[in-house]
């Protein structure tokens, strides 16, 4: 019995290391123009303009398949989202866990059909442990995002797809740009700012919602990370310890000089966990409010008080305190 | 047709079976080799894809330089060649320093042995391609590395009989003889290194992925200040 354990522990720890090998080869094959690359282009006569709005792309967490495809919660937490910010557009439709920005739906794909019978097993909210093969493949991207070998490449990508969205979606250069992150979505927004902030010429934001960063130099790029991180979430924590650069012993490096220089602000929320109905895009009302309000009230404000952007729709700025 | 068929898999399973025997710290594998031609042949294959295996692990560099496929085979097999050349060299120096220790002279005849065993204890970096995990892969290399180390001197200990002392004192040599020549002779051979990575895999490689963030970033502020 001890001797089956054992070989199951090892084939299975194989298998993990196995596809952590393999996980890089997207963004390899990407870089190298061994698969198809879209460019990525300002359209022709988008020119700034006196009213800027503010620009909000949401990135979700590693259980994504596509930017599409959201669970109830967080369709739920952008429409609150939406409804506090009447004159901000919002951009939904990037997969943040492919430097192509393909959705792991589309075709071809090495593994698409693995990906649709998974995707069919949720939609029939059947528990099977192999729904977490999605999530394990996408922790992998955010690793592949924090590596410092794959990182730059990995980052490029994402942040031409998400410049391809804001330019669908009607931006006018300059105006700011908010980033939420939802846990590995974060860390994708911080490795892209900036090549976002030099293509786009603009001031990033990032709000990072029990968001797994590393030390990125992104952060080097960012206005300011707003980093949201429940007491109850052990996602997040375990992010915290696993890149040992966020160690306060590092003291130079750029998690570290970042804190040091005021770009990150993080805030506590009393008993939240990572994911589900406690978690930040729950929807059960404790004291009237669920956390999910309490999440699209805290953004809202954070978007508020940043930006230099009319909010109802006159060319009025907002002051830092707003 | 047949014969050769089975003369193939025949050599791939002895090659697998010396090769998990060395990560093992088997002293049969390694007593193997001390004795057998083919056993010596099948070791200087395990360094040989042990090379192309590590090269495998750090292909972003050659990605992120943009080779072209063929050139990257090459280059695979370039660094195989160079752990050949590696054991090789470990070899000779394991020769040149044993009568310096207790063991006394080893005759020309140890050579081939010797050298062998070494290629052997590149084994563990079979599993260099791991090295392209994102952020476990370079520990892990280090920890190949480390693996290898021990092995050169259970090989050398075990395959040659050498006490252990001795055995540390000639793998550690060869370990400091790589390191000298990188340190000294690195610089006067540069240039035809160069020429040599150059011819094969198209590229001075000298693109980090660091600097490309730099180059792109570079690149946008460049742009952005023509618009």
């Amino acid at each position: 019995m001890t001797e089956i354990l054992l070989v199951s522990f090892g084939v299975a720890t194989a298998a993990l290391v196995l596809a952590a090998a393999l996980s890089p080869i997207e963004t390899l094959s990407w870089w190298a123009g061994w698969t198809d690359r879209d460019a990525t282009s300002e359209p022709q006569g988008a020119a700034p303009t006196d009213k800027q709005r503010a620009f909000i792309v949401y990135l979700s967490g590693v259980a994504a398949l596509s930017g599409e495809y959201m669970i109830a919660r967080e369709r739920i937490f952008l429409r609150r989202l939406g409804e506090r910010l009447p004159d901000a557009a919002i951009v939904t439709e990037v997969f943040p866990y492919s430097p192509s920005g393909a959705p792991l739906l589309a075709t071809p794909r090495l593994f698409d059909r693995l990906w649709r019978w998974l995707q069919k097993l949720r939609l029939q909210e059947r528990r099977s442990v192999l729904k977490s093969l999605i999530n394990l493949r996408n922790i992998y991207q955010v690793m592949v995002s924090a590596d410092h070998r794959y990182g730059p490449i990995f980052s490029q990508g994402a942040a031409d797809v998400i410049e391809s969205a804001l330019w669908r979606a009607g931006y006018s250069r300059g105006s700011p740009v908010f980033i939420i992150g939802y846990s590995g979505g974060a860390q994708v927004a911080v490795g892209a700012a900036p090549f976002l902030a030099a293509q786009l010429d603009c001031a990033i934001d990032v709000i990072s919602v029990g968001g797994v960063i590393a030390s990125d130099p992104g952060l080097a790029s960012l206005r300011k990370l707003h980093h949201f991180a429940g007491a109850r979430d052990r996602i997040e924590k375990v992010g915290a310890v696993m890149f040992a650069e966020r160690w306060a012993l590092m003291a130079n490096s750029h998690w570290n000089r970042a804190k040091r220089a005021g770009r990150i602000s993080i805030n506590r929320l009393a008993g939240i966990t990572h994911a589900g109905p406690q978690g930040y895009f729950g929807l059960p009302k404790l004291n009237g409010v669920s956390n999910n309000e309490t999440m699209a009230d805290a953004v809202a404000a954070i978007v508020f008080k940043s930006g230099e952007w009319s909010g109802d729709g006159s060319a009025q700025s907002l002051s830092a305190d707003g | 047709m047949l014969n050769a068929t089975a003369d193939f898999f025949g050599f791939i399973s002895y090659f697998a079976e010396l090769a998990a025997g060395a990560i093992g710290f088997s002293p049969t594998a390694f007593r193997k080799v001390a004795e057998s031609g083919a056993a010596q042949s099948a070791a200087f294959t395990i360094a040989f894809l042990a090379g192309a295996s590590e090269m495998l692990g750090q292909s972003v560099v050659l990605v992120v330089n943009r080779v072209a496929i063929y050139r990257f085979l090459a280059s695979l097999a370039f660094t195989g060649v160079t752990y050949v050349v590696t054991a090789l060299i470990w070899g000779l120096t394991t020769l040149a320093v044993a009568p310096l220790t207790r063991v006394g002279a080893l005759g020309l005849g140890d050579f081939l042995p010797t050298a062998s065993l070494l290629a052997l204890a590149f084994a563990p970096r079979l599993f260099g391609f791991l090295a392209i995990a994102p952020y476990i892969g370079s520990p892990l290399s280090n920890v190949l590395e480390a693996w290898s180390m021990a092995l050169a001197i259970f090989a050398l200990h075990v395959g040659l009989n050498l006490p252990v002392g001795a055995a540390v004192a000639c793998g550690g040599a060869g370990w400091a003889a790589s390191f000298i020549l990188r340190a000294f002779l690195g610089r006067a051979l540069a240039h035809p290194l160069r020429q040599l990575r150059v011819a094969v895999s198209g590229t001075t490689l000298e693109k980090s992925p660091a600097q490309v963030l730099e180059d792109t970033l570079a690149r946008l502020q460049r742009d952005d200040a023509g618009r």
